[in-house]
């Protein structure tokens, strides 16, 4: 009786597998190749919808940042994951030099950093007001390289194995002793000096060290981080433009290249595995690289590395399509798999933010608003939020964060006072 | 006691397998499934309810579900209760190959929504673990690809095979 399973119950089993075991067995029989579908031609078949599909059901948090006067605020948006109403509106306002990022959302905690401080923070915003700062890394870096341009990088993310929560901080170490230029601290910098190159005749090497919430103190790791070394002129210094995405205790960076300098072909992505306290490469197929987008969202995807970027037109100045490129084994080149270009039957989208509901990309367009794209039927529709009045301005990107937490993330609008310049 | 509820625990049903083997089962737990339900409501409860695509040891197994997955008589399951039926839902699917496929497909002609998830999500996973030649063999599915073509598949995707 067994010999025969209908095509409906067939396609019911094949829904539930990951991307990668259904591209394996499109080798099965021509009947489940046609059933799974073609990686390369994006339509509602199975494969597809596995690929979009989320582990779990993160709703996405969003953010921007507004200048009003001489003051930054840093605007936090929570967005409910079956309706997409704001729930939460946390506001952090800092001084003159507040320039706090988020690193990364981690099972409902954030860690935010602020480079020019050369601190970070964690956050649970669903249970404190407050981003609390963790102490400093045991060795601080070189003075002359926190001035600004030596931008130090941080990772985040938990580690399954020891059930904690790990910071992990990359900083820029020279032996060179005496700089070249003397900017003894951050706020004495002149913005001119941008633009004088200084350059090093010393190489500068990366010393990671991590950071365990349990026990609260940073620890060196031998380790060598697989970024490109960094010599000559530190205008070219890239570091913080690298995106960066989180998922399963792995903390993902992509090392795009400035253009003008370096071949955008050495472009890779480096991951750091806070469960195994190791770093690992793969490098981006052709075509791929960051000087092809005219703006990307790189994210994880039920467990796959994927760029969703609006590829650049040199004719137009705007993009009218969206290119999605997924990465089924990590350190496997090959394993990267383009989704067809998609057109994109909307005007002015201006960057991807995320996926919602496994069918819709929310797409945030030159005027600022937020559109929820269906990539299968194409239909579209602004997103009408809560703080919708409050939402961006055109003027300010926004960036999407997947945010699972454990508690309902209902505060309304907080504004919140950020105390955090404790000048040294 | 009242008279209902007298009735209900009396009233069963026949089910006759393809093989001609008769199975007597509660009717209330044998409208866990929706085809056989829909049989009741048509009024073919008075004689035997064929069962013709499911043999007579498949049948007893899937009797097994309907009893375990009856409604309760006293109303609302308990989180106790899910548990424990979780744990014999887990312990039911853990057959051989031919009999999960067997209930697989019980459960698609008798409109069991319950044991078709469970059915497939455990055919996912034993697919999961398994290569191009092992699911073949399991689905007794005949490869119609020539050499030729399965070569050029697979290298298009030599990275998922290894």
């Amino acid at each position: 009786m067994s010999t025969y399973l209908p095509e409906e119950i067939v396609l019911n089993i094949l829904t539930l597998l990951p991307p990668k075991t259904l591209l394996r067995f499109r080798c099965v029989c021509r009947t489940w190749r046609t059933l799974i579908g073609n990686p390369d031609f994006f339509t509602q078949n199975t494969l597809n919808q596995s690929i979009l599909r989320f582990s779990d059901r993160p709703s996405p948090l969003l953010l921007t940042e507004t200048n009003e006067g001489s003051s930054f605020k840093r605007h936090f948006y929570f967005l409910s994951d079956q309706t997409l109403e704001c729930q939460s509106q946390i506001i952090l306002k800092g001084g003159l030099f507040f320039e706090v990022t988020l690193v990364a959302s981690c099972k409902g905690l954030l860690c935010l950093s602020d480079y020019t401080l050369n601190k970070i923070y964690l956050w649970n915003p669903a249970t404190s007001d407050t981003p609390k700062s963790i102490p400093r890394q045991r060795h601080p870096p070189n003075p002359f390289l926190q001035v600004g341009m030596f931008l130090d990088t941080v990772g985040f993310g938990f580690d399954w194995r020891s059930n904690d929560f790990k910071v992990l901080k990359i900083s820029h170490v020279s032996s060179y002793d005496s700089a070249p230029c003397h900017y003894n601290h951050p706020f004495h910098f002149q913005p001119e000096v941008y633009s004088t190159p200084c350059h090093f005749n010393h190489p500068i090497h990366f010393q990671p060290e991590v950071y365990s919430l349990s026990t609260g103190t940073w620890r060196l790791l031998d380790l060598r981080v697989p970024f490109e070394e960094i010599h000559g002129s530190i205008l070219n210094f890239p570091f913080l433009n690298f995106p960066t995405t989180a998922a399963d205790g792995i903390f993902f960076w992509w090392e795009v290249v400035d253009r003008h300098s370096h071949n955008p072909k050495t472009e890779k992505i480096v991951a750091f595995d806070f469960n195994h306290e190791l770093f690992r490469t793969t490098p981006l197929p052709d075509g791929a690289h960051s000087t092809y987008y005219s703006c990307y969202h790189f994210t994880v995807l039920n467990g796959s590395l994927t760029i969703m970027g609006f590829p650049f037109e040199e004719k137009r100045s705007r993009s009218s399509g969206l290119v999605i490129w997924v990465l089924f084994e990590f350190g496997v080149k090959e394993s990267w798999t383009k989704l067809m270009n998609l057109p994109l039957l909307i005007e002015n989208p201006e960057r991807p933010l995320g996926l919602w509901k496994n069918r819709a990309l929310i797409i945030q367009n030159a005027k600022g608003q937020l559109i929820l794209y269906n990539l299968f039927t194409h239909t579209k529709k602004e997103v009408v939020s809560t703080c919708r009045n409050t939402l961006p301005l055109p003027d300010f990107p926004l960036q999407g964060f997947p945010y699972t937490c454990s508690n309902s993330m209902r505060r309304g609008r907080i504004e919140l006072e950020c105390k955090i310049l404790d000048l040294y | 006691m009242s008279s209902t509820l007298c009735c209900s625990f009396a009233k069963n049903v026949t089910l006759r397998s393809s093989d001609g083997q008769t199975f007597e089962v509660e009717e209330a737990a044998a409208q866990v499934s929706q085809t056989i339900k829909r049989m009741i409501e048509d009024g073919c409860t008075g004689s035997v309810i064929p069962v013709p695509n499911l043999t007579g040891p498949v049948l007893a197994l899937v009797i097994e579900y309907f009893k375990k997955h009856s409604p309760p008589s006293d109303g609302c399951p308990t989180a106790l209760l899910e548990m424990e039926i979780k744990d014999w839902d887990a312990k039911f699917v853990a057959v051989d190959n031919d009999t999960l496929l067997d209930l697989t497909l019980a459960a698609h002609y008798l409109e069991i929504q319950g044991l078709l998830d469970l059915t497939c999500h455990r055919v996912a996973d034993i697919l999961n673990d398994n290569s191009v030649e092992k699911i073949r063999e399991i689905f007794h599915i005949k490869n119609d690809f020539t050499p030729e073509e399965e070569a050029e598949e697979r290298s298009k995707i030599q990275w998922a095979f290894e």
